[in-house]
């Protein structure tokens, strides 16, 4: 009987290669707009159409491993400030720019970056270290804020925009906490370029088709 | 490894070598297609597999029954365009949804042959194992991926081509192949595939 030419070694290695080349990498299939992911929560209690205006913060906080480090007003910020009051005047909520009068909700964005894989959570990043947004800045001094919901199971491993709208009509002054009734977070390349910002407010606000007065 | 197939070959020489007429051991190789079935499988993927190999050891009990070990890879991806999902945290997610699965089935395999001379040699299949399955789902760049580990069952036809003059050793394999793999993970009931494949047999032994 001759011998076959191929030995089982080289056969069997030429398998593992094959394997182990085989797979399709899904990151590099993946555009920057498609990397882009747009996460939106609220308050299922809360009435969107009970409310009548609404204040805009007037700088964006800057939070790096879960600290606030400090206040911001870059190109990117102002287009996503005036984004987000463009859709909320379109959404029927008047404008208040006056700081001394008092308005039904409180919008304030921050960008958080991470240096390492972690999971979002108000609990953890807002609860525990505090005053980001001091709600001293909406009129509510001594008052915390309390999320009825939470970032669970999403992994930022660059940055993430950060939309908080606070109900600044119905202060528990029990509890002295100022309620988030709807949260938005948008994370993945280019995120904070300013030529995305209309597609990530549109998108924000897209689904979120019960943010109406 | 090398260790593992000397000791999978003994195995089976061992069992079978009271019945051996003509013992022959023929690695076979394969490309494979693998084409997802069942609504749950083609929601999460429905491309067709084009990443794939077969691989076989088997051995001759006689002129018509064959026993040995068989393994499969095959990658399986979609991406899917941007759509908003309900989490089940209640969270609204706009995405583009990728979803990725490779498999690697690894059956204890028989085949019969209904020809024991000529140029189209038609056989059947049957064989039982353990599917490694490795899921992974991106939402745009960020991704988890889970091992799972299930029963797999496989039934296949096709044909032997012999090739030159020792026509009872080289050849060319064709066939078909439906894989039976439970699963009821990630939202999907079984990852089962028909699969088509051609390649060569080397003898080894």
């Amino acid at each position: 009987m001759k011998k076959s030419k191929f030995s089982l070694p080289v056969m069997m290695a030429t398998v593992i290669l094959m394997a182990g080349s085989c797979r399709k990498n899904v990151v590099d299939n993946v555009s920057d707009n498609d990397s882009r992911v747009y996460i939106t929560r609220f308050d299922s209690t809360a009435t969107f159409n009970g409310y009548q205006t609404f204040r805009i913060a007037d700088s964006v906080s800057i939070i790096k491993n879960g600290k606030s480090v400090q206040q911001a007003f870059t190109s990117y910020d102002s287009s996503m400030l005036a984004a987000l009051s463009q859709e909320m005047i379109q959404r029927g909520y008047s404008l208040i720019t006056d700081k001394t009068a008092a308005a039904d909700l409180g919008v304030h964005v921050s960008r958080v970056y991470n240096d390492y894989t972690g999971i979002i959570s108000y609990d953890n990043y807002w609860g525990e270290y505090g005053n980001y947004w001091d709600p001293y800045y909406w009129g509510y001094g001594g008052y915390g804020y309390y999320f009825p919901y939470a970032f669970g199971t999403y992994t930022v491993r660059d940055g993430a925009i950060s939309i908080d709208m606070i109900d600044l009509k119905n202060p528990n002054k029990t509890t002295n906490k100022l309620r988030s009734i709807w949260s938005a977070l948008g994370k993945g390349s280019g995120i904070f370029n300013v030529a995305n910002v209309n597609e990530e407010v549109q998108a924000f606000f897209g689904q979120s088709a019960y943010i109406q007065k | 490894m090398k260790q593992v197939v000397k000791i999978t070959v003994l195995f089976f020489i061992s069992i079978v070598s009271v019945h051996s007429v003509q013992a022959q051991l023929h690695l076979n190789l394969t490309y494979n297609l693998a084409m997802p079935q069942g609504a749950d499988f083609r929601d999460h993927i429905n491309n067709t597999s084009l990443r794939g190999w077969q691989g076989s050891l088997l051995y001759d009990i006689n002129d018509n029954f064959r026993v040995g070990l068989q393994t499969s890879y095959n990658d399986f991806y979609q991406k899917h365009p941007r759509q908003v999902y309900k989490s089940t945290d209640g969270a609204d997610v706009s995405t583009v949804l990728s979803n990725s699965l490779q498999m690697e089935p690894v059956f204890a395999k028989g085949e019969y042959s209904f020809l024991k001379t000529g140029f189209l040699r038609p056989y059947i299949g049957l064989g039982a194992g353990v599917n490694f399955a490795d899921y992974r789902q991106f939402q745009g760049a960020y991704g988890y991926s889970t091992m799972y580990t299930k029963a797999a069952f496989t039934g296949d036809a096709g044909v032997l081509i012999p090739i030159g003059k020792n026509s009872d050793r080289y050849g060319v394999r064709i066939n078909t192949s439906y894989n039976y793999l439970p699963f009821h993970q990630e939202g999907i009931n079984n990852l089962n595939s028909w699969n088509v494949g051609a390649g060569i047999v080397i003898p080894l032994r």
